[in-house]
């Protein structure tokens, strides 16, 4: 995926998660707020003020509807501090997205920045995120994308973050994490073998629930248990 | 290695196999009684729930999660209604959480009874086994009395519990709590003292700490290598940190250490048991939640301490009474990864004793 | 060695205790009152909602009704797939009539898969026993509970429950 173009999208998916996240009455003052940092890419400071800008924001469209909630406000400033850290690590264009779900910051990383993105976040002793929690892979068939989510905890920190990669539904390939989390191995196996996710690198990609030959990837939303019948007498060989 | 070079054979283990708890099959290639490789085969009980559960209502939802962990469903009830709980921002009345918190205890130290019981039966112990069996026993009567069945309990809602405990059932808690502490000591007469038993055990089977983390391990196993990570001190959930109770870590990461501390994560469960039947509250039993749930739109992402470790839902909603896509963390499913690590270089007798240890539900490995 | 007389000891100690097994068939458990076993249905309560096929989580449930003169509706068939059938309790829970319920009942195997698909009259005649009508099951069922109700005042206990 060229960078360029990912950007654009992400800016419009990025928009309208906020507005799904935060209510419709945010949706004015989130952009205002998440433009900031855009522009201040340069600067490599911007550590708390996302955080400080966003508080007098979410205090002002109270009015119209629920304010939006105080924890993703602060889950999504940690999203943007870690998007911050990571760009001037690695360079513009690895975060396509932040956000954040109740508690939890969220950032979507670049496909091609994922083996290279959850290094830097495992290695560099300011995020020490090595513990991870969750993989797990969904396929959203409107959207055209499969989306792999990585739960991971910073026991040094005490702190839990989500970073999501996405990469397309005909042609789903990702960096194998294998190397940096061995807890990630049959996770990713799982993966392949119910949404088809082809993760290079990975030491034994094979199927894990169903056999060799099953036909198709079960939790593709566009699986069906009568077009995709079985090849009969599989026996894993 | 011996002078003696002898020919590499397969051996197939499982998926039939007394001592691989379910329909596991490992394939271990030996040299002589050494373990050289080793390839766990998992997937003979998949019955698919991460994709049935697309197409139910988050209430039929709850029977299914009954069969992953299938001798600890309280918790996995738990799991995932508090994932929709936490998605919805939703109060449990004080009645439901007590009685959620003594029965979740409860289950736990069945669960653990059960592993003590086919752990030591595993190496060879008979009796301990007909022990476990007996306390295991009166802890399922007592859920079959409060909801009606003694594994597949469905008891836990959305929002509270679906029955009240029925007059009499708390006062019998209180009286197995205590009967259950004072049978503790016996357990460690019985086994704990046992030459045999921990010339078997001991420094067989070791989870470095590193290892442990590096391969997403949790619960016991994890806290057995010294690392203290439990869920309800370190994330707390319902209403755990109104108790008193410790956290019972290893040091060694050995077998006998997860064995260990299975016996002492039951003394406390049952110390929660006892502290939470002294101020069970009155009132309402479930929350105001609509009959039909909608989740609004979103990802949500809750682990709570199962018998295993971590037991996890995920949850992608698109604001439907469906979920868009529901994936379950099986603690079970995680921790065996590193079984293929544990065994090679390993003989053939110690294959049962570490298997045995990392402490597999084949119904939550397959899920 | 130590330990091992000691493991000895506590078995030797156990023979003077009570025996806890029973002898299965002949002995059988006493099932508790909430206890989820195989269904009984009542024609007569039922009012062809079609709640409980809806929430069923396995879809065992099928059923179709007429409707009467009267303009009410009645059940003509009502039948249960044990086969697949979890005894998870939501159609219970669900029906506004209380025409399904469960009994303690929970023998149920077979030897074919056919004989596991119950129909309606099976159900209505586990709800039934051995009596000749509904009225006669359901007023045995009132006698047994104020017996209940009448033995709970006696021991102290207040009577009832909620199941
Ligand atoms: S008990 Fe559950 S599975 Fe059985 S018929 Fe009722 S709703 Fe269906
Ligand atoms: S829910 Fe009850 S009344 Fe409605 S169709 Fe089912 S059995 Fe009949």
């Amino acid at each position: 995926m060229p960078d360029d173009v990912t950007e654009g999208q992400a800016e419009r998916t990025a928009a309208e998660k906020q507005a799904v996240a935060a209510k419709p009455a945010a949706t004015d003052a989130k952009p205002a707020a998440e433009a900031k940092p855009a522009a201040t890419d340069a600067k490599p400071v911007a550590e708390a003020k996302p955080a400080a800008e966003a508080k007098p924001a979410a205090a002002k469209p109270a009015k119209a509807a629920p304010p939006p909630d105080p924890r993703v406000v602060a889950a999504t400033a940690v999203a943007e501090q870690i998007k911050a850290s990571l760009e001037r690590a690695l360079g513009p264009g690895v975060v396509d997205e932040t956000g954040a779900f109740k508690d939890v910051p969220q950032l979507v990383i670049a496909s091609g920045k994922w083996l290279a993105a959850a290094r830097f976040l495992r290695d560099e002793p300011e995020h020490a995120y090595t513990y991870v929690e969750l993989f797990a892979g969904t396929d959203y068939k409107d959207k055209g994308y499969i989306e792999v989510a990585l739960y991971v905890q910073s026991v040094a920190n005490n702190r839990f973050i989500n970073l999501k990669v996405r990469t397309p539904r005909d042609d789903a390939k990702l960096d194998s994490l294998t190397g940096l989390f061995p807890g990630v191995n049959w996770e990713e196996r799982e993966v392949y073998d119910l949404l088809g996710v082809v993760f290079t690198g990975h030491p034994d990609l094979r199927r894990i629930m169903m056999w060799e030959g099953w036909n198709g990837y079960p939790l593709r939303k566009d699986y069906s248990p009568f077009e995709n019948i079985p090849v009969k007498g599989g026996n894993g060989s | 290695m011996c002078a003696l070079r002898s020919e590499e054979m397969i051996l197939n283990v499982g998926p039939q196999h007394p001592s691989t708890h379910g329909v596991f099959r490992l394939v271990v290639t030996i040299d002589g009684e050494q373990i050289v490789d080793a390839d766990p085969v998992v997937g003979y009980l998949h019955r698919g729930t991460e994709k049935l559960a697309e197409d139910l209502q988050y209430v039929q939802i709850i029977p299914y999660t009954d069969r992953l962990d299938y001798v600890a469903s309280m918790l996995n009830n738990y799991a995932l209604c508090h994932t929709v709980e936490y998605a919805l921002d939703l109060e449990v009345p004080a009645r439901a959480e007590y009685l959620r918190i003594i029965v979740m205890e409860l289950q736990r130290v069945a669960s653990h009874l059960l592993f003590l019981g086919t752990y030591l039966l595993d190496l060879g112990a008979m009796s301990p086994f007909l022990y476990a069996f007996q306390e295991r026993e009166q802890i399922i009567m007592l859920f079959n009395e409060i909801c009606g069945a003694r594994l597949t309990y469905n008891y836990m809602r959305v929002g509270g519990v679906q029955w009240d405990a029925p007059p009499g059932w708390i006062e019998k808690v209180r009286d197995f709590t205590a009967q259950m502490q004072k049978k503790v000591p016996m357990y460690h007469q019985l086994v704990t003292g046992n030459e045999i038993f921990l010339n078997r055990v001991r420094g067989i089977g070791v989870i470095s700490q590193e290892d442990g983390i590096a391969y997403a391990m949790s619960g016991i196993n994890l806290r057995s290598t010294g690392f203290n990570w439990d869920l309800r001190k370190n994330r707390p959930y319902s209403i755990y940190d109104q108790f008193e109770w410790a956290v019972p870590v290893g040091k060694n990461g050995d077998c006998f250490d997860r064995y260990f501390i299975h016996l002492q994560e039951i003394e406390q469960s049952l110390n929660i048991v006892a502290q939470a039947v002294e101020r069970v509250p009155d009132g309402p039993i479930i929350g105001k939640v609509p009959k039909l749930v909608r989740v609004p739109a979103g990802e949500y992402y809750r682990g709570i301490e199962g018998a295993r470790g971590e037991l996890g839902v995920y949850l992608v909603s698109d604001g439907k009474d469906k979920p868009y896509r529901l994936k379950l963390r099986r603690p079970s499913f995680v921790n065996l990864q590193i079984l293929r690590k544990l065994l090679i270089g390993q003989s053939m007798a110690n294959l049962i004793a570490i298997l045995g240890a990392v402490d597999i539900v084949l119904g939550e490995v397959d899920a | 060695m130590f330990g091992i007389f000691k493991g000895l000891g506590v078995t030797f100690g156990q023979m003077t205790k009570k025996k806890v097994t029973l002898q299965y068939p002949d002995v059988r458990i006493n099932m508790p009152e909430r206890y989820r076993g195989i269904h009984q249905f009542i024609p007569e309560l039922c009012i062809v909602c079609n709640q409980c096929a809806r929430i069923c989580p396995t879809d065992c449930i099928s059923l179709s009704g007429t409707r009467n003169e009267d303009k009410k509706l009645r059940i003509d068939t009502y039948d249960i797939n044990f086969e697949i059938c979890i005894l998870c309790d939501l159609c219970v829970e669900v029906c506004p009539t209380e025409a399904i319920l469960m009994t303690p009942r929970f023998e149920l195997a077979s030897y074919t898969r056919d004989e596991l698909y119950k129909d309606m009259e099976w159900l209505y005649g586990n709800h039934l026993g051995e009596f000749g009508s509904h009225e006669q099951a359901m007023a045995a069922q009132a006698a047994r509970e104020a017996e209940h109700a009448a033995a709970a005042a006696a021991n102290g206990v207040e009577p009832g429950g909620d199941s």
